[in-house]
């Protein structure tokens, strides 16, 4: 028969002490996963409960961190994410995509705008795109691609450190930050049209 | 390499995901080409710019004490 036992203090004190000085960023992270603040900390907590009670296998000297994130993406798609299955597959990356005109990236279509407003492609982004647009554009990623950006692209985690977090092939998390990106900068450049920034060539090449 | 080959390259490239050798292909490229360098600096620009846009948030210090007192209850 197996007791159990009663976690040493001194265990207590260790992941209050490496743990909590992640809250915040966890939080904020949260945030861009359920872009609700009330369902961002019952998120949380959760997380922080569900570290506390396996903290017991947790390794030292392993990436506490990327453990947390583990905990954070699994709670997150087990019971907050949408229960409607969103599609995987999205149209993107057409064989003419960059010929057209049409689709591309946002160098491309900041290149392609019309009028050409900016003396460096980068200017666009350094004077007209605000933070709360780019945190909107993350939130509007659908799931996968969300989390593979978001973990990439905010939290500066390695392809191999996300596939161990969202226990996926390297190869997914690769086209999962590819098609996020391209996703995220496109929603980024509707923005920018719709906010009056910038306008769209026509198929055609001319000025709307 | 051509603009194209370059390009299914960039994100690896950008997250050190490449090896030695296709690391230094990518980077002669685009230090001969001036589109490609401009694209490169925009994808750098927008990583730095997601990453600092969610930085700045942080938990209310009520929600700190409901962490840790869920802590401390166990």
């Amino acid at each position: 028969m197996v007791l159990l036992m009663e976690k040493p203090a001194i265990s207590k004190e260790l992941f209050e002490k490496e743990a909590l000085p992640l809250l915040d960023e966890l939080y904020a992270s949260a945030l861009r996963l359920t872009r609700k603040k009330e369902a961002a900390e019952d998120l949380i907590s959760e997380v922080y409960e569900r570290a506390w009670k396996s903290f017991h296998q947790f390794e030292p000297g392993t990436n506490l961190r990327a453990w947390l994130y583990r905990i954070l993406t699994n709670t997150f798609i087990n019971h907050y994410r949408s229960k409607q299955r969103e599609p995987l597959m999205i149209e993107l990356d057409r064989p003419d995509d960059r010929e057209d005109g049409s689709g591309g990236d946002l160098y491309d279509r900041i290149v392609g705008a019309s009028p050409n407003l900016f003396d460096n492609p980068d200017a666009v982004l350094t004077n007209n795109i605000l933070d709360q647009d780019l945190r909107k554009a993350i939130e509007d990623l659908p799931e996968d691609f969300r989390m593979a950006v978001l973990l990439s692209d905010v939290r500066n985690f390695s392809y191999q450190e996300i596939a161990d977090i969202l226990s996926i092939p390297i190869g997914t998390v690769r086209s999962r930050i590819f098609r996020g990106r391209r996703l995220l900068q496109e929603a980024l450049w509707k923005q920018a049209v719709q906010a009056g920034i910038v306008k769209e060539k026509t198929s055609k090449g001319t000025a709307l | 390499m051509n603009c194209d080959e370059w390009f299914e390259q960039l994100y690896r490239y950008i997250d050190k995901d490449l090896d030695e050798i296709a690391q230094k292909h990518v980077d002669e490229h685009m230090k001969s080409c001036r589109p490609c360098w401009d694209r490169y600096e925009l994808e750098i620009k927008l990583k730095e710019r997601l990453s600092s846009s969610c930085c700045i948030e942080r938990c209310t210090e009520s929600f700190r004490l409901r962490i840790k007192s869920i802590i401390a209850k166990f």
